[in-house]
């Protein structure tokens, strides 16, 4: 999982159209091997996820013609075996003799081909209809490895086919593989023999499960599962189980003869790569990384400088426009005012102002994942996470998190024990998500740093300090947790750090910056809008000597004013709670009663409605901190009931980073 | 002898996995015979990344010293 449109676009968690004709062709393998570039690569835009039938586990699935025959391509989850039984390890298994796909294509890495060859052994031992795609061969080349995928085809039995998904190499070739065995499903897989006792355990009880289970699709597969103990169905042996040390050590044994006669190295294994060197050396990890976020803010602000001008000067003037229009149609001042005035304002506000960061962030952001730069920051972090007793892919869902909270917490699937995923999707609101970052940015150059390239500059520093906060935040939080609603031992933990990919770097750029500005655009409308609307009416309905906005800003100044903020700030916080991206706007509203206002475009026009209204540093410093960890988004938190299955760890989520928050904002406004 | 002794560049071949940490670290192809190197520290010491059948995977020193080695050479 990732920041993968599935998770955040516009499309996650529709119901998946019938099931094409010619059937449904899986794709599965290891982690990390190129399977979702695959994916992509073969149904392009026409994807979506969904349910699958009887469970609620969603895959991602898309359509592609094969031949002449229409499929559902379906993406399984990256595991590494079919044996264990890790949740996405099961979606696996299970789909494949329950769905029993007309063809299974395994996808390997053929930089590790010894380890990925022990999945493609299980995988033929469940079904026939096989095809072997070797991925990452252009990586393979640089590294120096050679595969003889002819041998290899001859050993496995199987159409084996070699690709390198990123750059659309064999794309084609494995098309037409899988359109041959779509029309003539005949192979003849590899058969392996586990010795002379198994062997007549499994023959002593096949006929026993060709009657109990006729329609399972491989009766000698379920025959090891049983004499193992291990089946999905109820048992019919009542033997004395096998080691489930048995049967890996045959099948990663097979492994590596196979990939003994077929791969061939002209460089040493085992070479560290500078980067990784680097990015991992005792002194010079921490502040490259850190430096690294840096940079990468520093261009987000940089970048979304003239499109935010010039979008701010373009709908602004439009606004006016409209005004003078609709009053010309006679339309009355009060809804003229209030449309143009209070909702299109909100609205123009969070695309000029907020859109342009994130739809530069997100690709940003998409594009380190692609490189493979995140498993070295968990790498880096884990330490931390130990001695929070949590697991160290938690920095994994923070990374994500800071693309969008609502993906971290979906991020936290790739952590199995449920003890350490709840702490992870707890805590991940802690990291700033792409819809406050315009806001920390804009507050920062008003009130901290200055405006300019000397205060940008300063700004992204603060920015990258601000997420060391962040980050401590989210270890101490972590560490409340495991020793007081959490307790618990800490589960084995294993990282894969895959090679560094040389990233598509147009493709990823294009995709995720029109997904992300679709996404946000349509968001500005749906929550901005309404938002806009509410604290106009708010400022602009009298009741008695004050609007009502000054009523609830008065209720709530005390509050306020106690953590260093005002009534107004209390109010705009908890209106934002369906997109932080709003926040922004809806002080400057509240502030203004959506009179005309005359320079809000200009940060220097911002500040000055804002010392107008009280402001000082100190005011600036409580709202980037209450800012940072304050209640997540209203799509956060229905995310995480939906994944913890409850609306009680969705509150301890809303309550924790606020109590912190308001702890914080206390501590700097009565000792500063 | 287990795989925590193993420093940055050495390998070592593995003769078993205790039994109750066995299945990830099995997946991962840590079986006996499977020969392992260490390739680098995280910098605050922990975990470690080793070469596995042919992937780089990084392991908390707890779950590598559950990995019984034959032997070790440079």
């Amino acid at each position: 999982m990732g920041l993968t449109r599935q998770a955040v676009g516009k499309n996650a968690g529709k119901t998946p159209k019938d099931v094409c004709i010619g059937g449904t062709v899986a794709l599965m393998g290891n982690p990390n091997v190129g399977k979702s570039t695959l994916f992509n690569a073969l149904t392009g835009l026409r994807q979506h996820t969904g349910n699958w039938p009887g469970k609620t586990v969603e895959l991602a699935m898309g359509e592609c013609k094969f031949g002449n025959q229409k499929c559902t391509v379906v993406d399984l989850p990256g595991c590494y075996s079919l044996l264990s039984h890790s949740p996405e390890e099961e979606v696996a298994r299970d789909y494949l003799y329950t769905c029993d796909p007309k063809v299974c294509i395994v996808v390997c890495d053929a930089t590790a081909l010894r380890r990925n060859l022990g999945l493609v052994l299980q995988t033929l031992e469940l079904t026939d209809n096989c095809i072997v795609c070797i991925n990452l061969l252009d990586e393979a080349e640089r590294k120096g490895i050679t595969i003889d995928l002819e041998k290899l085809q001859s050993l496995l039995g199987v159409t084996v086919v070699g690709t390198s998904a990123g750059s659309g190499r064999g794309i084609h070739a494995l098309r037409t593989a899988v359109a041959n065995l779509l029309q003539k499903p005949s192979c003849s897989p590899i058969h392996l023999d586990y010795g002379k006792q198994t062997e007549e355990k499994i023959e002593k009880l096949l006929p026993a499960i060709k009657q109990r289970y006729p329609s399972f699709p491989n009766p000698r597969w379920l025959a090891l599962r049983m004499l193992e103990g291990n089946a999905p169905l109820p048992s019919l042996y009542e033997g004395e189980p096998i080691s489930p040390r048995f049967v890996p050590t045959i099948l990663m044994g097979a492994a590596a003869w196979i990939s003994k006669q077929c791969v061939f190295f002209s460089k040493p294994e085992g070479r560290v790569g500078k980067i990784d060197r680097l990015l991992t050396g005792k002194w010079t990890a921490f502040p490259l990384l850190f430096l690294l976020m840096a940079f990468i803010f520093w261009l987000t602000m940089q970048g979304a400088n003239y499109p935010s001008e010039w979008l701010q000067q373009r709908l602004f003037a439009l606004e006016e426009w409209l005004y003078q229009g609709s009053l010309g149609l006679g339309l009355p001042v009060w809804l003229c005012q209030g449309l143009w005035h209070g909702v299109y304002r909100v609205t123009a506000w969070v695309v000029s102002v907020m859109l342009p960061p994130m739809a530069i962030f997100f690709p940003l952001f998409t594009l380190m994942e692609d490189v493979g730069l995140l498993p070295r920051i968990a790498f880096n972090l884990d330490r931390g996470f130990q001695c929070c007793n949590a697991c160290g892919k938690q920095s994994l869902c923070m990374m994500m998190g800071l693309g969008c909270n609502a993906a971290g917490v979906v991020g936290c699937r790739i952590i199995d024990s449920r003890r350490e995923r709840l702490i992870a999707m707890i805590t991940n609101s802690f990291m700033p998500c792409n819809g406050r970052f315009p806001t920390l940015i804009a507050l920062l150059s008003m009130f901290v740093v200055g405006i300019g390239l000397a205060g940008s500059l300063q700004a992204a520093l603060c920015l990258a300090g601000l997420l060391l906060l962040a980050i401590g935040a989210t270890f101490a939080g972590s560490y409340l947790l495991s020793v007081t609603l959490l307790k618990g031992e800490p589960s084995s933990f294993t990282l894969e750090l895959p090679p560094y990919r040389r990233p598509r770097v147009m493709q990823v750029l294009v995709r995720s910056m029109l997904d992300r500005t679709l996404f946000v655009l349509a968001r500005a409308i749906k929550v901005a809008a309404p938002a806009g609307a509410v604290i106009w009416l708010l400022a602009n309905i009298s009741v008695g000597e004050g609007t009502l906005l000054q009523w609830v800003a008065a209720w709530l100044h005390p509050i306020g004013s106690f953590f260093g903020m005002d009534g107004v700030i209390l109010l705009a916080f908890l209106l934002a709670l369906p997109a932080n991206e709003i926040l922004l706007p809806l002080i400057l509203m509240g502030y203004t009663g959506g009179g005309v206002l005359t320079e809000t475009e200009t940060l220097t026009g911002m500040k000055d409605i804002l010392i107008a209204a009280g402001w000082d540093v100190k005011t600036a410093v409580c709202v980037l901190i209450f800012c940072l960890m304050h209640w997540p988004c209203s799509t956060t938190l229905l995310t995480i009931k939906k994944e913890s299955g409850g609306w009680r760890w969705a509150i301890l989520a809303a309550v924790l980073p606020t109590l912190v928050g308001l702890c914080l904002c206390a501590m700097i406004h009565w000792i500063f | 002898m287990n795989l925590t002794m193993l420093t940055p560049g050495q390998s070592g071949e593995v003769a078993y996995v205790e039994q109750d940490h066995g299945r990830r670290l099995q997946d991962l192809g840590l079986i006996e015979g499977s020969q392992v190197q260490c390739l680098f520290r995280s910098p605050l010491g922990d975990p470690t990344a080793y070469l596995i059948c042919g992937a780089t995977v990084a392991l908390r020193k707890k779950d590598a010293g559950h990995v019984i080695l034959k032997r070790i050479w440079d």
